[in-house]
Parts: structure tokens; C-alpha cells; sequence
């Protein structure tokens, strides 16, 4: 029968050369060629662009430092306008990294209890919707977290600074003179809601991979479902977890618009995350940028560059830490440690089925109690008394009856619930808010119509032009993006050894960290090189490059979770390793792909800094991406060619805005 | 049409690790040779290599030769694409692919490699459905997942797919180890069928089925751990169950090992 080589019947086996000898060892067909140079040329590209974004900002930069009269590492202030002009950073490095932390503090571990809830704990029923509105909340852009921030959380958050005054005040970090709640703290808190859903979002996707096998291997040695995630699938999700962190961290780290929305900006550091003020750089570049004259650009654009230089060695560390813990991490290893001692009987004591509730209700009891009697007011106390004694109260009962094992499990249970109740309030808070406010003005007319014709002043108008804006340019960011992305992830899992892999590998982790702001500066100072206009397509460029390393991100972890035996499986029929992948490697992980892809779409769809600042959201319609979007009255050119305009400030959709 | 392997001191390494070595053996045309030895003795290795499978592995590396017809699979210029069309393998673990319904697991080494002709395709995949004892199992539900299928089917459907593109060579790693006795004796058939025009190898731990199956036995052994395994002798079946040469293989063969 007809194979691709002539194996029919021919009895002798005359010396014929059946095998190929088209050319030299290794991947060697034109096919397999022509793939790995297209997934190594993406990978490259990815490269080039990050050094042509190093070379600009160090350029940029190099030009107002030496000009700064002050030292640009530790000068409290930012007058560039001063003749000579000062300008340093340290408020802001301190204010973003004390930011991302807290945010990276609170939102890792809920992000991935929400993971383990979706694909370990809810009823299927609950899981998939709920999965669906996390999909979604990724996508909200970082101007409506900004705006629910500054008019729904700041308020919200005077009973919990009150508490952490009284009680942690004396630490100095925590102390509140009662300003309102525009402080660091808060824009943690907010950042961490923002993160939530990306990181959410992968990990639930890289535990969903986690092998069947695995897991059985697990609960057939007699683990607990808390064991078994320990064992198997935590283990085996260990780098997935790390990525989305690290898209999260990026995300928190160049966040702009939210953070300008919620911050109350001052130029100095303070010990109290609670009072206040503080500066991010990202917030900072974005309220300055507008007003700034060439030189205060370039200082800003200096800023931009120690923001880079910040995400480069958080990486770095990152992958050191990761690195060293390799050997380690596999789901085998676990397993000396966690040998559950068989039960004794088969039928082991068991709590009955409404003891969490059982005891939920006494602790809340007690806690009231507590409260009551000893004075307390804030009903934060009484909850968090309450929550303490649930856990103790859980740990205590479940081990006197059932054992020690299923005490850990039921408290990884309650540990788990409580995690997602407590995303759930902010989340459909959020939701709420944007829904219920959004309603009134939601109708044909405003989806129809463009804002053309009115006045900002006055009510009216349409939303027609922001859909198709949207739509074009992030239609046209996603065709540049995803191909790239996904080819560079291909060419990182499938035949990235050495250090080109590794180089790609780590400074897309940088990418992702590059503040939205920054990415639509680079092209802006492209465009102003080649001497053009501001267009739609140049938007999508800066979108674009926000978006590959999402979609190189979260296509690899897709990728490695594509087990080795179906890539052996088609290579020992003899299909060439570029169709493996195509045809093999890609079907199996399309769904994690899509995901990712989504995701970055999500990303970018909510991006409001780059393209404010490229695209001056032209309110008529203009469905030419690629000739210029000039608005009747704008923006002021300047003799130097460069348009000025304050990005920010403006809550506002985008293209709601118009200069008087 | 079968086609005769003749291997020379054949070393293979994982990194630094070297599996086995100094491996020679020939394997002639239409017949069954087994592989037995303890495990860990390096079959599955040795088995991959020559196909050029080995070298998939992070660190795999061979030296040594391996002819196919007096032609060196190793040699400058070879393909190891084309190889491994003529030297098909079935696994250890079914391993069917999970996007695919199962007459599309049976026609995807067809597929993947070229065009055919959808009549053409049917008859491949019902005739070699039939070959690897799975067709009435499965021939009212083609369309469904492959891996829907029990473990016992999903091996015999990884078998089916294998015999489908026709190779010179086949080889088989324990490829029993999850079917029942009755497939376990289809399959032992199917081998003895597919020698009149295959050349097979097959791994496997069943001393009974390597005496019912195959004309010649390759023993494996390792002198401890952590040392490369070793050929250490290869004979016809008979010789080797009734009366071998080397009274390791004796040892082993009447389970007096270690
Ligand atoms: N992927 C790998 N990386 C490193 N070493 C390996 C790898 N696979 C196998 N080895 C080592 O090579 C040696 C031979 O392994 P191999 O799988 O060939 O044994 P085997 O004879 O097939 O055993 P079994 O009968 O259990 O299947 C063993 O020492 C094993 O530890
Ligand atoms: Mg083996």
C-alpha cells in the first residue's frame, strides 16, 4: 500500500536507498527547517524589540540625567522644569515595589485557592459559570478597577485602616491620621483585585492539565484531597504558578491607570502604608507626561528605564530562586515525605457531613461574645475572631475524631472557601458597580452613535466610535501578537536548548513587566524618528508588544503540559517534527492556547495608556487604521512636532474626552 | 517487506549516564526476535535506538552502527524521519492521540505523511483494525475519542496505528503488558502474521510468550546498578529455553536471578 516510500511487496530486498539522505543529521527536512527559522525568527524578533526598547529608553534617559542636578537614584523630588532641574527616584521605586508587593502578597495565594476551588473544590455546577466571570474580570479595563477603586474601595477602607490604626498603629507602618483612604496600601489592595483574575486564570488552566494519573497515584496510596493537591497537583503546577505570578507582578508593576485614579500622589516616602500619597512610576509618568516639556519627558522616560531595570532583576531573582528549587520539584519527590500511614480501619470515625456549618455557627457565636463582652466595635474584629476560631475551632474537632490528616484537609477546605468568598466581595462588587452604573446610559442610541457631534459638557452622544476603535486595534495587535507569541513558544518548548532559549525565556518574563505606558512612548519616539502621525495602527503596534509575552507565556506552559508520549507517538510513525507539532502538539493543547491568547486580548482590550497617548481617541469614526486619526481640536502641536496632552486625570471612556 | 538489522557495537547514553553497551546483534528478515533481561537492563533503550527514538530523549546519544539492508541508520545524511517510516514502534503505555477520533488515530501516520484518497483510507484503517483484533470493538463508534476507548483496546489501537503505514520494521515494547489473555493471544498472532512480511522486535517480561512467539532471544543483563546494561548472549529460542550457553541466562530463565 501507498506509504510515502516504496515498502509494497518486491520480494528480494534489492540495496536500494530507501532511506532519505536529503541532507546532514538532525532536523533536517525543508519543512522542519522552514518551522524551526519561522519560531526562532519570532523568538529573535522578541529580542530585537526588547533591545531596541532598552536602547530608546537608555537613550532618552541618558539625555535628562545628565542634566539632573540632583542625584537620580535618591532625590526626593521631581521638578524638572526647575532651572537646573532635580529630579530623582526614589519615591517612586519604593512606592511601586511597596505596591507590588502587598499586591503580590495578597493575591498569589488567593489567586491560586480560587484555582483549587474552581477545578478541586466547586461543584461542577458553580465552577464553570464562576470561571467564565473570572474570564471576563481579566478583561475589565484597568480605568473601570480605577474608577470602582476610587469611588466604591477608597471609602470602604476607613474601618480597616481605623482597626489597623488602633491595634498595629505603634509599628509605625500601620499608624493613620485619618486622611481618606488614597494611600499605598489601598492601591495594593487594588492591584492585588486586578491581578486576581490573570493569575486565577492560568494557574486554573495548569491544574485542569494536571494528569489523571498523577492524582490517582495519589489517592490510591490513601491521600486526603489536600494531600493529593500537595503531592500532585501543586507539584506538578509549580511552574505554571510561577508564570502567572509573574504576569501578575508585571501587570502590577507598569500599572497606570488605576493606580493614577486611586492615589493621592505626593513626592516623599512615608512609613505608613495607610496615610496618603507615596508615587508609582508608572502613575507618575502617566499624570506628568502630558504637561511635561522634552526634558521633563526624557526625565520620565529615565523613570521608565529604572521601572525596566526593577522587572529585569525581579525576574532575575525569581529565576534563581526557581532554579535552584528544580531539583526538587516533581511530583515524586513529594511523596517520601507524605507516605500516609494506612488507616487502621476501613471505616474510619468521620464528622458528620453539617459540621462545617456546625462549627462556623459556634464560632461566630463565641466571636460575637467575645466582642460583646470585651467592648469590641468594629465588626472587622468580630469577623476576624470569628474566622480564627473557625480554623482552630475545625483543626481541634477534626482531630480528636478523625485524625490529624483529615484535620489539615478540612482546614485546606475552609482555607480554600474562604479565599474565594473573600475574592467574590470586591469581584462582583466591581461587576456590580460597572453594570449598574453602566445601565443607564446603555442603550441602541449610545452603541450606535459616536461622539461627534456633542459637547463634553453635554449629555449624549455614543460609544460607536470606542467599539470599532477597540475592535480595529485590538484586532490588529492580536493578528501581529498571537503568531509571534505562539511561535515563540513553540520554539522555546519544542527546540529551545542553550542560551538563546534562555535569554528569550527571561527577558519575555521582563516584557510582561514593561508598563503600558512605556511600550506606547517607544513607538511614540519611533514615530516621531520616521516623522509621522499619530494613527490607529500605531496603537495596535504598542498593543501588540504588550501583548506577546502574555501569549508566549501562557502558550508554553500549555505546551510543556502536552505529555512527551504523544510527540514519541507521531515521531515513531514517522512524522517530520514540524507536523508533530502542528498536527499533534498544538490540537492536544489548543484550549490552554486559546485561554492564553484571550487573556492577552483581555489585557490589551482594557489598555487605555498607550493609546491615549498615540491615538488622541478621536471621537468621529475612522475606519482606515492606517491613515491618520487627526481630531478636529485635539490636541496642540507644539513647534517641535510632538503633540502634548494630559493622558490622564479623565474618567471618561475613552474617547468621551475633548479639550475645550 | 522485511529487511534485515545488523548492529555493532552500539553504546547509548542518557547525558553522562551510559544505558548500554557495546551492543552487536543481527536481527534476520520475517522472523520475531524477543527481548528479555531484568528491568532497568536497558531493552527499552536499545529498542530506541533503533529507530532513532533515543535521540527524541533530552541527552540521548548513540554511538555505534545500526544497518538496515547494509545501510547505516546512523550514517551522515540520514533522516531520522524516514527512519523511523520504515522502523514503526508500538509503547509500553497506550498512548493514542487524545484529539483524535479513533479512525483518525489509525490514519494519522497516513495522514501526517501525505494525502490518500478517503476510500483508500477506509480500507487501510478497517484492514488493519482488523490486524491488530480491535475492528468489531470499535467499528460502530470510529468517530468517537481514541481515548474513550479501555487500556487494553487504546494498546491495541496504538498497534493498529503502527501496522497502518506499512514499516519494514516493528517494534514492540511489552506491548502486552496491558491487554487481556485473549487480546494478549490476538496480538501474539497478529506477530506471527505480520513476520511472514515484517522483520519484529519485541520487549517483553513473559518468559511464555517469548518462547510461543519468537524464532530468536536477545538476553539482557546488567553486571550491577548503575552499570551500562549488556548483551550477553543471543540464539534461537530453543537454544535459549532449553539449553543456553551462558548460565546467567539459565538463572534468569528458570527464575534463579540474584
Ligand atoms: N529518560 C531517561 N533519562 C535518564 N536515564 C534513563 C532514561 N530512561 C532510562 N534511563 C536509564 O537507562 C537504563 C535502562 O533503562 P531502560 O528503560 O532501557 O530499561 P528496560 O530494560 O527497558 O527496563 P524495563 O524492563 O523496566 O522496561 C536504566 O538505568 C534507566 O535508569
Ligand atoms: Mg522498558
Amino acid at each position: 500500500m501507498g506509504t510515502s516510500t516504496q515498502i509494497t511487496d518486491a520480494s528480494p530486498p534489492a540495496p536500494q536507498q530507501t532511506v532519505d539522505k536529503r541532507a546532514a543529521r538532525g532536523a533536517t527536512r525543508p519543512g522542519d527547517r522552514i518551522f524551526l527559522g519561522l519560531s526562532r525568527g519570532s523568538g529573535i524578533l522578541l529580542l530585537v524589540i526588547m533591545a531596541a526598547i532598552a536602547a530608546f529608553l537608555t537613550y532618552r534617559a541618558s539625555l535628562a540625567i545628565s542634566k539632573d542636578e540632583g542625584n537620580f537614584l535618591t532625590t526626593f523630588q521631581w521638578d524638572t522644569n526647575a532651572v537646573p532641574p532635580v529630579f530623582g527616584i526614589a519615591v517612586l521605586a519604593f512606592g511601586t515595589v511597596v505596591s507590588s508587593i502587598i499586591a503580590m502578597v495578597i493575591a498569589v495565594p488567593i489567586a491560586v485557592a480560587i484555582a483549587l476551588f474552581l477545578t478541586h473544590y466547586a461543584p461542577r455546577r458553580l465552577s464553570g459559570p464562576i470561571a467564565y466571570v473570572i474570564d471576563l474580570l481579566a478583561a475589565v479595563p484597568s480605568i473601570v478597577y480605577g474608577l470602582w477603586g476610587a469611588l466604591i474601595l477608597v471609602p470602604h477602607m476607613n474601618g480597616l485602616f481605623g482597626w489597623l490604626n488602633d491595634y498595629l498603629g505603634w509599628t509605625g507602618i500601620f499608624s493613620w491620621q485619618g486622611g481618606p483612604a488614597r494611600s499605598m496600601l489601598t492601591v495594593g489592595i487594588l492591584l492585588a483585585i486586578m491581578i486576581l483574575p490573570i493569575i486565577t486564570n492560568v494557574s486554573r488552566e495548569v491544574f485542569r492539565q494536571v494528569p489523571q494519573m498523577h492524582e490517582e497515584a495519589a489517592l490510591a496510596l490513601g491521600a486526603t484531597r489536600w494531600e493529593v493537591i500537595r503531592m500532585a497537583v501543586i507539584p506538578f503546577g509549580r511552574s505554571g504558578i510561577i508564570s502567572a505570578s509573574m504576569l501578575g507582578l508585571g501587570r502590577a508593576l507598569g500599572e497606570t491607570m488605576a493606580v493614577a485614579t486611586v492615589l493621592s500622589p505626593t513626592f516623599d516616602i512615608q512609613a505608613s502604608l495607610l496615610d496618603p500619597g507615596g508615587g508609582t512610576f508608572a502613575q507618575n509618568i502617566a499624570s506628568k507626561f502630558g504637561e511635561a516639556s522634552v526634558f521633563g519627558q526624557d526625565a520620565l522616560i529615565a523613570s521608565g528605564l529604572v521601572l525596566f531595570v526593577i522587572t529585569l532583576l525581579v525576574n532575575g531573582a525569581a529565576r534563581a530562586i526557581i532554579a535552584r528549587r528544580k531539583e526538587y520539584s516533581g511530583p515524586t519527590h513529594e511523596h517520601r515525605n507524605h507516605h500516609p500511614k494506612g488507616p487502621s480501619t476501613l471505616r474510619g470515625a468521620r464528622l458528620p457531613k453539617w459540621s462545617p456549618y456546625g462549627i462556623a455557627a459556634g464560632s461566630i457565636a463565641v466571636a460575637i461574645g467575645i466582642g460583646l463582652a470585651a467592648g469590641l466595635h468594629s465588626r472587622v474584629q468580630w469577623g476576624l475572631i470569628a474566622a480564627i476560631l473557625y480554623v482552630v475551632g475545625t483543626y481541634a474537632i477534626a482531630a480528636a475524631v478523625e485524625g490529624k490528616r483529615q484535620a489539615k484537609d478540612r482546614v485546606a477546605t475552609s482555607f480554600v472557601w474562604v479565599a474565594f468568598l473573600l475574592a467574590v466581595i470586591p469581584l462582583a462588587s466591581l461587576v456590580w458597580s460597572t453594570v449598574a452604573r453602566g445601565v443607564k446610559v446603555l442603550d441602541v442610541y449610545f452603541l450606535t452613535h459616536s461622539m461627534g457631534v456633542v459637547a463634553d459638557t453635554e449629555p449624549g452622544g455614543g460609544i460607536y466610535h470606542a467599539i470599532l476603535g477597540t475592535l480595529e486595534q485590538v484586532g490588529l495587535a492580536t493578528l501581529i501578537a498571537a503568531p509571534i507569541g505562539v511561535l515563540t513558544a513553540i520554539y522555546l518548548v519544542e527546540y529551545g536548548r542553550g542560551n538563546l532559549s534562555k535569554a528569550i525565556t527571561f527577558f519575555v518574563d521582563v516584557m510582561t513587566g514593561i508598563p503600558s505606558i512605556v511600550a506606547g512612548l517607544f513607538i511614540l519616539s519611533l514615530m516621531l524618528i520616521f516623522e509621522m502621525q499619530p494613527f490607529g495602527f500605531a496603537g495596535s503596534l504598542a498593543l501588540a508588544i504588550l501583548m506577546m509575552p502574555v501569549v508566549v507565556r501562557s502558550t508554553e506552559e500549555m505546551l510543556k503540559l502536552v505529555p512527551n508520549e504523544l510527540r514519541e507517538a507521531s515521531l515513531a510513525l514517522g512524522v517530520p517534527k514540524w507536523r508533530t507539532i502542528l498536527k499533534v502538539v498544538l490540537p492536544t493543547s489548543i484550549g490552554g492556547i486559546t485561554t492564553g491568547i484571550m487573556l492577552s486580548i483581555a489585557r490589551i482590550a482594557g489598555e487605555t495608556a498607550p493609546v491615549l497617548l498615540l491615538v488622541w481617541g478621536n471621537p468621529l469614526i475612522n475606519p482606515n487604521p492606517f491613515e491618520g486619526r487627526r481630531p478636529r481640536c485635539r490636541c496642540t502641536s507644539t513647534s517641535s512636532g510632538r503633540t502634548a496632552r494630559a493622558p490622564v486625570r479623565r474618567t471618561t471612556a475613552p474617547g468621551r474626552r475633548r479639550s475645550p | 517487506m522485511a529487511k534485515r538489522i545488523d548492529v555493532s557495537g552500539l553504546t547509548a547514553y542518557y547525558g553522562s549516564h551510559k544505558a548500554i553497551e557495546d551492543i552487536s546483534m543481527t536481527v534476520e528478515p520475517r522472523s520475531v526476535t524477543a527481548f528479555i533481561g531484568p528491568s532497568g537492563c536497558g531493552k527499552s533503550t536499545f529498542l530506541r535506538t533503533l529507530n532513532r527514538m533515543h535521540e527524541v530523549t533530552a541527552g540521548g546519544r548513540v554511538e555505534g552502527k545500526v544497518l538496515l539492508d547494509d545501510e547505516d541508520l546512523y550514517g551522515t545524511g540520514i533522516d531520522p524521519v524516514s527512519v523511523r517510516r520504515e522502523v514503526g514502534m508500538v509503547f509500553q503505555r497506550p498512548n493514542p492521540f487524545p484529539t483524535m477520533s479513533i479512525f483518525d488515530n489509525v490514519a494519522a501516520g497516513l495522514r501526517l505523511n501525505g494525502s490518500y484518497k478517503k476510500s483508500e483510507l477506509n480500507d487501510i484503517v478497517e484492514r488493519s483494525l482488523k490486524g491488530a483484533n480491535l475492528w468489531n470493538e470499535v467499528k460502530d463508534r470510529l468517530n468517537k475519542p481514541g481515548s474513550g476507548l479501555s487500556g487494553g483496546q487504546q494498546q491495541r489501537l496504538c498497534i493498529a496505528r503502527a501496522i497502518a503505514v506499512e514499516p519494514n520494521v516493528l517494534l514492540m515494547d511489552e506491548p502486552c503488558s496491558a491487554l487481556d489473555p485473549i487480546s494478549t493471544l490476538a496480538i501474539e498472532d497478529l506477530i506471527g502474521e505480520l513476520k511472514e512480511r515484517f522483520t519484529i522486535v519485541i520487549v517483553t517480561h513473559n518468559m511464555q510468550q517469548a518462547a510461543r512467539v519468537s524464532d530468536r532471544t536477545a538476553f539482557f543483563n546488567l553486571a550491577a546498578v548503575g552499570q551500562p546494561g549488556k548483551l550477553i548472549e543471543i540464539d534461537d529460542t530453543e537454544r535459549i529455553f532449553s539449553n543456553p550457553s551462558v548460565q546467567a541466562t539459565e538463572d534468569y530463565i528458570s527464575g534463579r536471578f540474584g
